[in-house]
């Protein structure tokens, strides 16, 4: 069976996350700061493809890899988002109070923005 | 430890293949919310404890992490915003901003819990690079700050198929979800569709921003 991956974009767009994320990191080492690394890679990334956009139309190759990417990032979150559970029981007795403000404080304005978003948008 | 690097990474990936498979069937299921529980499961199985888990994976995924912040930069760089109604957007933004970390603090403040807590939700909003540069900034506990960031983030991911599932306008989802659940949300976001997930990068991303900017700024004026 024949894939239908892109794999040379998908390497050479991994290539570019990696190569700017690595320098962004060790630029802000060098400054103090490297958990700022990852925020300004963020933004260095974006600036540079704004810069590129305003000459030339950002490759679809580009796009369809970083779409695939951003697809299985789920995979980066699951070590950290499995260990929230065990975290949790060390809360003690404001526990139920920490668990009922993240409910309300999640799930109302997710509804909410989900309705202003539509009508406004629109 | 090269062997126990090796196992936690076949069981994470074994976790998120499968996710992606029951994804496949039942598209209505979170993604992220079965792959989690799959790697609780198996480490409660193995008797393997997450401490030592984490201990032989973290230092890879924490990297990977990082990559897939600075990926959001292309999402973002392709979004046409010349054809959004900026003014709403704007006002829908500042709303999310504020609502993010006052509804939070101040349900906390109502309940009477300890200054730390409550200064860990002020970035319950927030992608968890951000949340943590924050809570350092504001003096809150990070770890505490990270686990709230987590937990609502797989919150508003779990239940969002239910909360959205008449909302029929993917670029009103995709922004609620960024906006809403940050990072994890956002992930959620992709699996719906491209639409939603550009979106969803796109409210995480600006959320994220406006929130550093005013937030440490208002804790030092309020401090003085």
């Amino acid at each position: 069976m024949k894939s239908n991956i892109d794999w040379t974009a998908l390497i050479l767009t991994i290539g570019l996350i990696v190569v700017v994320r690595e320098s962004a990191v060790w630029l802000m080492d060098l400054v103090g700061h490297r958990e700022l690394g990852n925020l300004v890679g963020l933004f260095a990334l974006l600036a540079g493809l704004l810069i590129y956009k305003h000459f030339r139309p950002l490759s679809s190759r580009l796009l369809d890899a970083n779409t695939r990417i951003m697809k299985e990032s789920a995979l980066a979150f699951l070590p950290i988002a499995a260990g929230a559970g065990v975290m949790l029981q060390r809360l003690g007795h404001e526990l139920p109070w920490v668990v009922l403000i993240m409910l309300v404080s999640t799930l109302l304005p997710l509804w909410l923005y989900a309705r202003f978003a539509k009508r406004w948008l629109s | 430890m090269l062997l126990s690097i090796l196992i936690g990474l076949i069981l994470t990936v074994f976790a998120h293949a499968m996710a992606r498979l029951a994804g496949q069937y039942w598209p209505k299921l979170p993604v992220v919310v079965i792959s989690l529980l799959l790697v609780m499961i198996i480490l409660a199985v193995s008797q393997w404890p997450y401490v030592e888990y984490y201990a032989a994976v973290g230092t890879i995924f924490e990297h990977l992490l990082g990559y897939v912040t600075v990926a959001l930069a292309i999402p973002l760089a392709a979004m046409r915003l010349n054809d959004l109604p900026l003014k709403p957007l704007s006002r829908l933004l500042l709303i999310a901003t504020l609502m993010g970390a006052v509804l939070p603090m101040g349900m906390a403040w109502l309940f009477h819990l300890s200054i730390p807590t409550l200064l860990a939700f002020a970035t319950r909003a927030v992608t968890t690079p951000i949340a943590i540069n924050i809570a350092q900034l504001i003096h809150a506990p990070a770890a505490l700050a990270s686990l709230i960031v987590i937990l609502s983030g797989l919150i508003g991911a779990a239940l969002s198929p239910l909360l959205l599932r008449n909302l029929n306008d993917e670029r009103a989802a995709g922004l609620a979800l960024g906006l809403a659940a940050h990072a994890i949300g956002t992930v959620e976001a992709w699996q719906r569709g491209p639409v939603a997930g550009r979106y969803a990068a796109f409210g995480m991303a600006v959320n994220g921003l406006l929130t550093a900017f005013w937030l440490p700024m208002a804790f030092h004026l309020l401090k003085m």
